[in-house]
């Protein structure tokens, strides 16, 4: 009965100087009988204590407000398409000149890294061109092959020319409609420059700037980049032996030729720089497809989330998503 | 502590980054003691719910930026905290923040110790059995008087009182337990 009584009296005394507490503005502790001043120590910090219902309103606002983030990011970056061909070479400046002459490219932004690393970014037409490397980079050079039309191939060839280029093929009318012609740039790069005999100069499902790979086996890396990027075939002509005369595939929004590797169209591995919606699930479907990882998915400063693996054919896929806009 | 091991937070920060629907779980884990720092230098309570809002939507936003170089992201979040507490006492001109806001760098900061020992201790509030809970929330948070309480839950001031020592002295125990 003692105890009891001591212990309501505790009680009580705990609730007058948590009243007193209470009466003042600070939340430091005052002063209380010895036996229940840790007590009221304990309640002092609980004035801090948040309210009900404040934590779970403010996930509720966050969860609403990262939703929306989610939804306003496009994975795409704004001016690039799905593929976006990506030139290593040491003379950055000389590559950019090249395409400025001869195809009236636009560099658009130039960045130098301080270990001397460049990289840029050209407007072609209505495409976009990647070109990195300069002289303090220690990389090989991956020259690569592209498929362009232009209003008017004459003229583009005779400009490609004249910046430099060597011819491959002048001017001529193919039975698919379109007059082409090739060169080689002077950094090695093959350029199929054509006009396209119909409504438009552009052939229809395709850019104005695509890629063209030229591998050995063409037809496992048309087969790689379906498994592996779901890539879609458009169109396909197969010579007698299975190999790929000629193929068309769609990657997302981009439209990419393949060919078997012929005569002065030799095997180039390609760098490529590829925009998807979410870069962890392709990287791992290439790598279950049978690419070699290269470089970790992580997320860079420019805003994009991107790792890079090399398919059997040595070609390097720059896997991207781009997660927030700067 | 029932703070996430440093890997798994770097996982978790890695996730939100590039999802940020993932953030929800970080908030979790840092929500605490967040409040607690705001709550500590902006004394009224909308206001310091105000700022902790704040403080975690900038959270949210910035997290692309966040870069993981051996400092705590509750390191981060504090001075996110600090500045957001610079900036709303900076637009409340004539209130004077309780202690001058310094950049929060180290994590043995008396200042910041106090706050996770805040945070542990609301922790602990959320495992109170469920009465108990409810009185702490009530007279503590929301600043009822006893009597109110009483009437709120059915029970007698006598009752609510006594809810109140066990309470406090439970969290008291917990405490000392958790400090050895």
């Amino acid at each position: 009965m003692a105890d009891r009584t001591e212990f309501g009296d505790q009680v009580e005394r705990l609730d007058l100087a948590l009243d007193a507490m209470f009466a003042r503005r600070d939340s430091q502790p005052i002063s209380a009988d010895a036996d229940v001043y840790p007590l009221v120590e304990v309640g002092a910090a609980l004035r801090e204590l948040p309210r009900e219902g404040f934590r779970e309103r403010l996930k509720a606002e966050l969860e609403r407000a990262a939703g929306t983030a989610v939804a306003t990011v496009n994975p795409v970056r704004k001016g690039f398409r799905t593929l976006t061909p990506y030139f290593p070479v040491r003379d950055v400046r000389g590559q950019i000149e090249f395409m400025t002459k001869a195809f009236g490219a636009a560099e658009i932004c130039h960045f130098t890294a301080p270990t001397g690393g460049v990289h840029a970014e050209v407007r072609v037409g209505e495409s976009m061109v990647m070109v990195g490397g300069g002289p303090e980079w220690r990389g090989t050079p991956m020259p690569t092959s592209l498929w362009m039309y232009v209003e008017d191939a004459d003229a583009a060839y005779e400009r490609a020319l004249a910046a430099g280029a060597k011819t491959i093929t002048a001017p001529v009318d193919q039975p698919y409609g379109d007059r082409e012609a090739g060169v080689t740039d002077p950094a090695g790069n093959q350029w199929y420059i054509s006009t396209h005999k119909g409504a438009h100069f552009v052939r229809e499902g395709m850019h104005d700037l695509n890629l063209y790979l030229h591998p050995t086996g063409a037809a496992g890396l048309a087969e790689f980049v379906q498994k592996a990027f779901g890539a879609e075939v458009i169109e396909r002509h197969d010579a007698p032996d299975g190999s790929i005369v000629h193929a068309t595939m769609r990657i997302g929004n981009s439209a990419m030729g393949m060919g078997e590797a012929h005569g002065v169209y030799a095997n180039m591995p390609t760098m490529i720089y590829m925009y998807v919606p979410d870069v962890d699930a392709t990287y791992a479907r290439a790598l279950a497809a049978g690419a070699e990882a290269l470089t970790p998915v992580t997320e860079q400063m420019y805003c994009d989330r991107n790792g890079m693996v090399q398919d059997a054919w040595g070609n390097r896929w720059y896997i991207a998503t781009r997660v927030r806009e700067p | 502590m029932t703070t996430l091991a440093e890997e798994d937070e770097r996982l978790l920060i890695a996730a939100a980054q590039k999802d940020p629907r993932r953030f929800a779980e970080l908030y979790e884990s840092h929500f605490q003691r967040v409040y607690s720092y705001v709550a500590r230098r902006v004394p009224d309570r909308a206001a310091a719910e105000d700022v902790t809002a704040d403080v975690f939507h900038q959270a949210l936003k910035n997290l692309p930026k966040f870069e993981w170089r051996g400092a705590p992201f509750a390191a981060w979040l504090y001075r996110i905290a600090a500045n957001a507490i610079v900036d709303r006492a900076k637009k409340v001109a004539r209130e004077l923040v309780q202690a001058a806001v310094e950049p929060v760098e180290e994590s043995h900061d008396p200042v910041l110790e106090q706050c996770e020992q805040r945070a542990l201790l609301f922790r602990m509030v959320r495992e109170l059995p469920d009465d108990q809970r409810r009185v702490v929330v009530q007279r503590f948070a929301e600043e009822k008087s006893v009597r109110e309480i009483a009437t709120a839950l059915g029970r007698s001031e006598g009752a609510v009182k006594q809810l109140q020592f066990r309470a406090l002295a439970a969290l008291r125990e917990r405490m000392r337990e958790h400090h050895g």
